[in-house]
């Protein structure tokens, strides 16, 4: 079963060849891929002195000989992205953790505008002649006389959002393990269950930015997951279901009740399925559960609120700016300065501090999210979005935390306010057409509504709706807002990007639910 | 292949093995591979990308007191190497026991004098960037000019890509591989009087630069799609034929494969582990996994732990024959192991041609593209969303939105009625249109 993705569907599948074998042929173990490293000796610039930055290896006459070479076709912007990532998973099967995956990566990203143009090359070398081979790489997207880089380049301080440092590599792996050991034997607890298989991910991102506007910053950044699946047996019958849970946070993120939850969460999840059947086909009222059901706003809404669709004319919400798009009692932001979450950042990867960006206010859509391009092109200020998978990618437009406020209405209120109906609780994917509209959500759990009340459990059903018509159906939102903790990855012209989502309970009118039978 | 760079990456493989063993590794399986890409994408008068780059890396996956994990690096330099081996194995260290984890048998090893499969293209290395963007534009201004007035926004991309990589392991075993591969798409935006913005996208993908479709014809092919996707309706929920054009039918593939994969099989995720040699889909349905097709996008002589390529059946007339068993689900399971990883997927074509299936359709539904969805591969139900046309006597009516299809796998292949003669090269899916007996789906 596909885990978490959400994606959209408007451009062609450029997933090359290679990058497909890749995917399919890894003869690893993990679903997550990810490493580990507790010094610095695998990168090509190792560190001068204890305490030292990997970067140091990048003096500045190296870097502005390669911002030189990078504008001597006449960009008007360029920067430079470094970038060493140390990863580390763990995989358990059969109550045993025997496997594991680590990784460095490191590489530098060269990119040029010219235009609204875009030259990019990376390189996974930090010697001078990989660099400038980027840089003139680059440089082709103009062709004119040099244009000048603004030295010396100032840093800039950024807020604090999660720790920085060793978080991981300082931890070792025995409580790891431990972890993965530990929640194990909790969920194999429970008799009925015969299969568990988990994978423990850590990571540590160290960014360096410069560019020709003279700015510079430097970001560590922490990125944690995990991931447990298990099946049940009952009479013959299996059913299995999964939990995941992230943080850009540290080790302590597992606390105590964490686990609890976690072990909890994935037997209750799985053993509703017994009692399961499957969903209606038609339209019918829906009602979010609080949390990751702000899975709805990120299709709905979010993508086709990027501003590279706007500057395109491809998103059905160009020309929206001002107008209302749903009731008085709705806000939606995507927001990157909530601390600990997975879609947080200190920084966006151009360098654009990160904010709280309100996409639409009191039912009023206020602004696209932009990234530095997008926002040249209708002379505004950036809003921190211009994000990047890594390195080896240029930064495009992409969403944060991306929730919706608490609105006035209890939640007891909501669900008595539908007579026949579904109650969507967990998700596992979802993806939109950004301009035509059309979005899904895939729900694995779910009840009937039935006289205002929970009845029935059902599962695995796609939803299918419009992004403006289903904005303008939300008839009530619950004052029960709630934060997702789930391991979202977001899916945009091939580059996934870590993403959070929030949402209160909330209901809409009428929505195409997707069941089997009549 | 024998060439420099060959060799270079060859000789990067044998020290990581030589650091392996002094380390004392009980077995060491390493993967050294160099990919070249380069893309260039013009939009509406612009180069909206133009990208480039070179990779080199290495995968090594090691056995240490029967533990075993798998490490990656970019950083090749000889005096890096030793550390990071040091590191991997003290890591390696950590994990658990597995008596399962091991290197393969090695009489599945791919042969010494692997098969030529024509999968490196000379002519993909010599482009030049006017080349590629000489091709994107033809694409972007045949899309431009068919769309006229009704276009919002055209772009067109041309990318291509040269792989070079090596496997060696410390039983002996060793080979390699080189590919290119290119691709020329174009994605049309158009204006519906209705609200929308629909677009749609066309592409061509070879590994050969000689195989690919005309820029321009893609570019207009990509502009019809976009153009005919105006005035989307809502229907009825009903019961509908389903006709799934042959570039769609991956999505519904993957669901009819994912449980027949050892990992999902081990951990009792699959629907399908106790159906070997029962019908599982109607008798027209034949799936050949084939990783030695002449030019083909998925082809390759080895997997990722070199297993030789051997055609796998996976269905025969509908019969369950195959199953994806890598080296260590196979010891867990007591299989054979065949590969863990599909190569590509061929279903065997039927008589009918497009035009000839479409004819048949009585009421019901041509699906180009599925919208999300997911599987469970426990329990062989998924949900996809539907993006298409209504389909009345053999006639498109008008394009259809906000559709679901609800099913079973376990019942859902017996319902397919005809397989196409129209086979997808532009793939590592090389499947014709598929067209399936009347069933559920849910509209308004």
């Amino acid at each position: 079963m596909t885990e978490t993705l959400l994606t959209i569907s408007e451009d062609p599948l450029l997933i090359d060849r290679r990058n497909f074998l890749k995917l399919a042929g890894a003869a690893g173990t993990l679903g997550l891929l990810a490493a580990h490293c507790t010094q610095p000796g695998g990168a090509t610039t190792p560190d001068r002195k204890p305490g030292g930055q990997w970067t140091d290896a990048l003096p500045d006459a190296l870097i502005a000989r390669v911002l030189e070479k990078a504008l001597s076709t006449g960009g008007s912007y360029c920067d430079l992205y470094f970038q060493r990532r140390r990863m580390l998973a763990l995989g358990l099967e059969e109550s045993i953790v025997n496997s594991g995956y680590s990784n460095i990566d490191l590489g530098a990203g060269v990119r040029v505008i010219k235009d609204g143009q875009t030259g990019y090359a990376f390189t996974e070398s930090l010697d001078e002649k990989s660099l400038l081979e980027a840089a003139e790489m680059a440089a082709a997207v103009a062709a004119g006389n040099p244009s000048r880089a603004k030295t010396p380049h100032h840093a800039s301080r950024l807020p604090s959002y999660y720790p920085t440092g060793p978080v991981f590599s300082s931890v070792a792996p025995e409580p790891k393990v431990g972890l993965l050991m530990e929640l194990d034997a909790a969920v194999r607890r429970e008799p009925s269950v015969v299969k568990v298989a988990m994978s423990y991910y850590d990571e540590e991102s160290s960014i360096f930015h410069v560019d020709s506007l003279g700015r510079s910053f430097r970001d560590e950044q922490p990125m944690t997951m995990l991931r447990v699946s298990a099946t049940a047996e009952k009479k013959g019958r299996l059913e299995s279901n999964s939990y995941n849970c992230s943080a850009r946070a540290g080790f302590d993120f597992y606390s105590p009740e964490r686990r609890r939850r976690i072990a909890s969460e994935t037997l209750r999840r799985t053993l509703v399925l017994f009692d399961a059947v499957p969903g209606p086909a038609g339209e019918f009222p829906l009602v979010l559960a609080p949390g990751s059901s702000g899975i709805l706003l990120h299709e709905a809404i979010g993508h086709g609120m990027e501003a590279d669709f706007a500057k395109s004319k491809t998103t059905i919400y160009t020309d929206k700016i001002g107008q209302r798009i749903a009731p008085e009692f709705v806000t939606i932001v995507d927001d990157g300065t909530l601390p600990g979450l997975r879609g947080s950042i200190h920084a966006d990867d151009e360098g654009e501090k990160s904010q709280r960006t309100v996409l639409v206010e009191n039912g009023i859509f206020r602004t696209f999210l932009h990234d530095r391009i997008s926002a040249e092109h209708f002379g505004l200020a950036p809003t921190g979005n211009g994000r990047r998978e890594s390195f080896r990618h240029m930064p495009i437009p992409r969403m944060r935390n991306t929730y919706m406020l608490a609105g006035p209405h209890k939640p007891s209120d909501i669900l008595a306010s539908v007579k026949k109906g579904i109650y969507a609780e967990t998700f596992t994917n979802g993806q939109v057409a950004i301009g035509a509209g059309d979005f899904t959500f895939y729900i694995k759990n779910g009840f009937l509504i039935e006289d205002g009340k929970l009845s029935t459990p059902i599962k695995d059903i796609n939803i299918i709706g419009n992004g403006p018509r289903v904005l303008e159906n939300v008839t009530m939102v619950g004052d029960d807002f709630t934060m997702d903790d789930g391991a979202w990855t977001c899916g945009k012209r091939g580059q996934g990007v870590p993403v959070g989502l929030g949402m209160p309970t909330c209901a809409v009118s009428s929505i195409t639910i997707g069941g089997s039978r009549r | 292949m024998s060439t420099p760079e060959c060799s270079s990456l060859t000789s990067i493989a044998d020290d990581i093995l030589s650091l392996a063993r002094k380390g004392k590794a009980g077995a060491c399986a390493v993967r050294v591979g160099s990919t070249t890409s380069r893309k260039v994408v013009h939009r509406d008068g612009q180069w909206e990308e133009l990208q480039g780059s070179t990779t080199l890396g290495a995968t090594v996956r090691l056995f240490v007191d029967g533990r075993y994990a798998v490490h990656r690096t970019s950083d090749l330099r000889p005096e890096s190497l030793a550390a990071f081996l040091t590191e991997a194995i003290g890591l390696t260290r950590q994990v658990m026991p597995d008596e399962h984890r091991k290197l393969p048998e090695p009489s599945l090893y791919a042969p010494k004098t692997p098969p030529a499969l024509e999968l490196a293209d000379p002519a993909v290395s010599q482009l030049t960037l006017e080349r590629r963007k000489q091709a994107a534009l033809a694409a972007f201004t045949a899309c431009r000019d068919k769309l006229g007035d009704k276009g919002i926004s055209v772009a067109a991309t041309f990318a291509d890509s040269r792989s070079l990589g090596c496997i060696a392991h410390s039983d002996g075993f060793a080979s390699s591989l080189e590919d290119t591969s290119c691709t020329i798409s174009a994605t049309a935006a158009v204006m519906d009087p209705g609200g929308g913005r629909p677009s749609d996208w066309a592409y061509s993908s070879a590994c050969h630069l000689a195989d690919l479709v005309d820029p321009a014809k893609i570019g207009a092919h990509a502009a019809e799609r976009a153009l005919r996707a105006i005035g989307a309706k809502k229907i009825d929920t009903g019961s509908y034929e389903l006709l799934v054009e042959n570039r769609a039918c991956g999505q519904l593939l993957s669901g009819l494969l994912n449980p027949l994969f050892g990992s999902a099989i081990f951990n009792k995720q699959s629907w399908a582990a106790d159906l070997a040699g029962l019908p599982v889909a109607a008798s027209i349905l034949t799936i050949t996994d084939d990783p030695l097709v002449v030019r083909g996008l998925g082809s390759r002589t080895y997997d990722g732990e070199g297993l030789g390529a051997r055609r796998l059946p996976v269905f025969d007339q509908g019969v369950l024959r195959g199953f994806y068993i890598d080296t260590y689900y196979g010891s867990r399971l007591g299989r054979a192991a065949t590969t863990g990883s599909p190569s590509n997927l061929v279903v065997t074509p039927g008589a009918s041609d497009f035009p000839q299936l479409l004819s048949r359709v009585k009421r019901g539904l041509w699906i180009n593209r599925f919208i999300g969805g997911n599987n469970n591969g426990t329990t062989g139900d998924f949900s996809m969303g539907l993006g298409g046309f209504l389909v009345e006597n053999g006639r498109i009516v008008h394009p259809v939105i906000e559709l679901n299809l609800s099913a079973n796998h376990k019942t859902f292949w017996h319902q397919l009625a005809a397989v196409g003669s129209d086979v997808l090269v532009n793939s590592s899916v090389r499947t014709p249109s598929l067209l399936f007996a009347p069933i559920l789906v849910a509209g308004k």
